[in-house]
């Protein structure tokens, strides 16, 4: 046992895995021991054995019951107990956008004279001949925190060393799974009070620490964050980067259609036979006439690009676009509106190479309004023509690959995108030379065509009316009275009286 | 050479709804710019006169066969594209731009052929005051528009592929032979060094063009083929089947300008048919036949009658609900009217049509409906009676 505390001390602490696959059966064991009524032989190590890579094991048959000297233990509670309860008892100044470390002025013995981490493998119950399964709790719990930290608790230093930061084990082994830490930190609490007291459920939350999520740690972030200057700026960022959701849910990152957004290249194609009578011209996708408009400020009538006949879905998309966004700006005072100008296609390639992740890249602040009239119009208009980086795909970027991108660009400039793209090349090239990143601003029209008739299939399937389609459209009729609203005539002036050009 | 009919009927319908438009686009011939040229000088290769003078002597005889008597130039694409030849249009001179392979797969005939069909579409343009060539113009730019109704696009679309057929038998003037024209076509579109053209056109004859898939009538190089074979042995007579080849049936679905103006007086004289009737003839069905733009009292006497070959089921249907329109005008009107309105179905070959409607959209019950369509043939019979005694 002992070459396993030196060699866990000589590495500054094993692998939280190793350390787990240690102790967890001797941990069971001793749970075992406790539903037959009695405690483990854990005070020393002299009992303990640790050989090879086998789990560390108890000699059992030295278990017995427990040992109880309850009126030393609530002597010793009730001289720590108050009203309060002093946490630390030192007075510090801390500066919180200072860099220095704590200074304390006058350190007090915390949680009462006898309540402590002391030497020599040992609980405080010990000395007082008390000995009970909290006690095993926290045997188990310096063995393990010793382990993963690299602590020798027979040395008064290292002992000590735990004393002063049993509540925040970051500070002895920084590396420390913040789960792992939390579950330690409550079993060797020097207070009996405070100490977890069902082994049972420890062992699971060790078993199982990966899937538990991390409390938020703030002696953690400052402790990562001491060589920075600013403590506040650290603190602030590290809040700000964990509301960052990098899942599948957040369409920013990975995007897909949904009812919350209008593809509006894809609604501007024409839905006709032959792919090849599609000119690019027809397809509107940034750089167009339509996109120049909306640079110098104009509105741009969405029906001058999206061609209602094919798209049947747009308008209900825009409706819902309008509402949302205006119900947005009564609650929060702003909207999120935004015109994608351009996509970043990218894969993880550290955790999941295989698929390309879809994201929206340039986002431009917009207006969408609804003019009413015997056709509605809707009126489309950029607020600035300064459009910003995806933040949450600016996050997930400088967090896999380190990339910097800046905030936002002028899309007036008509080199922005094209400098956006150098940006993240050449950034992507100082590590993999080879990596090339493309802009496709000519659509591929066999493709865009294709989602579109994708598109409008599915919403055709979605809202399956009895109603038929007559020449690809719809109309709302009937014969019955009240209410009589005739076909016939509908479709004359909908398809043969003629309408004058657009020009 | 004269355009086509659809050439003439849709520059006369574009220049009369729009002819501001239509004006401004004609009367401005892009003049030969110094971006074209600069343009032309930096992105393709200039076929000099005396390095290649075979190409050179097959677009001169080209032009002279077609009569054209303007500077002709030739250059090839840079880009590595597929093989293709194209007109830029420059009013003083002839530009031709090939791309791809083109020049080394044909041969003197065939490049003849080639350099006569974009040689036609320079003549074309220039035709009675560039008036194509507006009416083109303006199709394209209305085509680039959503806004644009449908009708238009599908008028482009026609209009388009009427322009190639006009500019294959350009080629056939130029070179003169059928076959090499054919073998021209089929090189450019298959990419092949060795066709058979007269396998081709014998493939071009086995096709059913009466019946084609509505829509699917893009330029297909079969029919362009059997359409220069009709040319060649029937000329002005084959208008009339090239024509029905291009736009096979009236379809609601891919109306152009001109099946839109047709389809128009068909429901029209069908508003009058009905209106013939007495009983029909309400206060309200007339206010409705002028939301049909029918009004005065003109009489037609043949009604006639649609079979299925010529009008397709969309069609079918949106005439079958013109005659429920107004066979349920009149609200106060009985179940004698819609009988009547059944009986002319009937008689002009609607009658499927319109007996559907009455299923579907009418709340009549079945009892109600068997006596509605045995009255209709009671009606028929009596009038089928007197025609009878009148005939």
């Amino acid at each position: 046992m002992r070459e396993l505390i030196d060699r866990a001390v000589t590495r500054g602490g094993l692998p939280v895995d190793d350390v787990l696959a240690l102790l967890l059966p001797l941990f069971r064991s001793v749970q075992a021991l406790h539903e037959t009524g009695r405690v483990a032989p854990l005070r020393g190590l002299g009992l303990l054995r640790a050989d090879g890579g086998d789990p560390v094991s108890a000699d059992l048959s030295a278990a017995g019951p427990p040992q109880r000297n309850r009126s030393a233990v609530a002597a010793m509670e009730r001289a720590a107990s108050s009203a309060l309860e002093v946490r630390t008892g030192a007075t510090v100044e801390r500066d919180l956008s200072g860099s220095g470390d704590p200074q304390p002025l006058r350190t007090a013995e915390p949680s009462g004279p006898g309540m402590v981490i002391v030497a020599g493998w040992q609980r405080w119950e010990h000395l007082i001949g008390h000995h009970d399964e909290l006690t095993d709790i926290a045997s188990l719990g310096e063995l393990f925190t010793a382990l993963a930290c690299g602590l020798d608790l027979a040395e008064t230093d290292d002992a000590d060393q735990l004393g002063r930061h049993h509540r925040n084990l970051f500070a002895v082994n920084p590396r420390l799974h913040p789960v792992l830490a939390a579950v330690a930190s409550s079993m060797i609490a020097p207070d009996r009070r405070q100490r977890a007291q069902d082994l049972h459920g420890l062992i699971s939350r060790l078993e199982t620490y990966r899937d538990q999520p991390e409390d938020f740690d703030l002696d953690r972030v400052v402790g990562v964050a001491a060589g920075r200057a600013d403590r506040r700026a650290a603190v602030l960022t590290h809040l700000r980067d964990r509301l960052f959701d990098v899942s599948r849910r957040n369409l920013l990152l990975h995007f897909r259609r949904s009812q919350r957004s209008l593809n509006l290249t894809e609604a501007s194609v024409p839905l006709v036979l032959d792919v090849g009578n599609i000119r690019p011209s027809q397809l509107f996708t940034w750089g167009g006439p339509a996109a120049k408009r909306l640079v110098e400020g104009k509105a741009v009538d969405v029906g001058s690009v999206v061609r209602w006949d094919d798209a049947p879905y747009a308008s209900a998309a825009l409706d819902a676009l309008i509402s949302t966004a205006r119900r947005d700006r009564a609650e929060y005072g702003q909207d999120q509106l935004r015109l994608v100008v351009a996509f970043l296609r990218w894969h993880n390639l550290k955790d999941d190479p295989a698929t390309p992740i879809f994201s929206p890249l340039v986002l431009a602040p917009a207006t969408l309004s609804k003019q009413r009239g015997v056709r509605d119009s809707y009126r489309l208009q950029l607020t600035d023509s300064q459009a910003e980086i995806n933040p949450v795909l600016r996050h997930q970027l400088d967090d896999l690959y380190g990339f910097t991108l800046p905030e936002a660009v002028d899309l007036a400039d008509p080199q922005s995108i094209e400098s956006l793209r150098l940006a993240v090349q050449s950034q992507a090239q100082a590590t993999q030379p080879g990596l090339s990143v493309t802009t496709v601003d000519k659509p591929r029209i066999e493709i865009v065509r294709h989602r579109a008739l994708v598109a409008m299939q599915s919403y055709r399937r979605r809202r399956a009316t009895s109603r038929p389609a007559i020449g690809r459209r719809q109309y709302a009729y009937s014969y019955l009275r009240p209410g009589w609203a005739p076909l016939g005539i509908q479709i004359f002036r909908d398809r043969i009286e003629r309408r004058p050009l657009p020009l | 050479m004269r355009p086509l009919p659809y050439h003439y009927a849709v520059a006369a319908i574009l220049e009369q709804e729009n002819s501001k438009a239509f004006a401004s686009l004609g009367s401005v011939p892009p003049a030969s710019s110094p971006e074209l040229d600069q343009l032309l000088l930096r992105q393709t290769y200039r076929l000099d006169t005396a390095g290649h003078s075979d190409v050179h002597a097959a677009a001169q005889r080209a032009a002279d066969a077609l009569g054209l008597d303007v500077p002709v130039e030739v250059y090839a694409d840079e880009g590595g594209q597929a093989d293709n030849a194209e007109l830029i249009y420059v009013p003083e001179r002839a530009v031709l731009l090939m791309s791809g392979n083109t020049l080394n797969l044909l041969d003197g005939d065939e490049l003849c052929a080639v350099a006569g069909h974009e040689l036609a579409h320079h003549q074309l343009w220039g035709m009675e005051g560039g008036r194509f060539l507006a009416a083109a113009r303006l199709l394209a730019a209305a085509d680039s528009d959503a806004r644009t109704p449908s009708e238009y696009l599908e008028t482009a679309r026609r209009f388009r592929l009427a322009t190639e057929l006009f500019a294959d038998r350009g080629a056939l003037q130029a070179c003169g032979s059928l076959s090499a024209t054919v073998r021209g076509l089929l090189k450019m579109t298959t990419g092949l060094a060795k066709v058979d053209a007269d396998a081709y056109l014998r493939q071009a004859a086995e096709v059913d063009y009466s019946t084609p898939s509505s829509g699917s009538t893009h330029p297909e190089t079969v029919l362009r083929a059997w359409a220069l074979q009709q040319w060649v042995e029937r000329a002005a007579e084959s208008e009339a089947d090239v024509a029905l080849a291009l736009a096979p049936q009236l379809d609601l679905g891919s109306l152009d300008l001109l099946g839109q103006d047709q389809l128009a007086a068909i429901s029209r004289d069908l508003v009058v048919t009905l209106l013939a009737d007495d009983a029909l003839r309400s206060e309200d069905s007339v206010e409705l036949a002028q939301q049909y733009g029918v009004t005065g009292a003109s009489r037609v006497t043949v009604p006639r009658v649609f079979d299925a070959g010529m009008v397709s089921a969309e069609t079918r249907r949106y005439l079958a609900a013109v005659l429920i329109d107004f066979a349920t005008a009149d609200a106060d009107a009985g179940n004698d009217v819609l009988s009547r309105v059944i009986a002319l179905a009937r008689q002009i070959g609607l009658g499927r049509d319109v007996e559907r409607m009455v299923g579907a959209d009418l709340d009549l019950g079945e009892r109600a409906q068997t006596k509605v369509l045995a009255r209709a043939a009671e009606i028929t019979a009596t009038r089928q009676a007197s025609g009878g005694t009148a005939g």
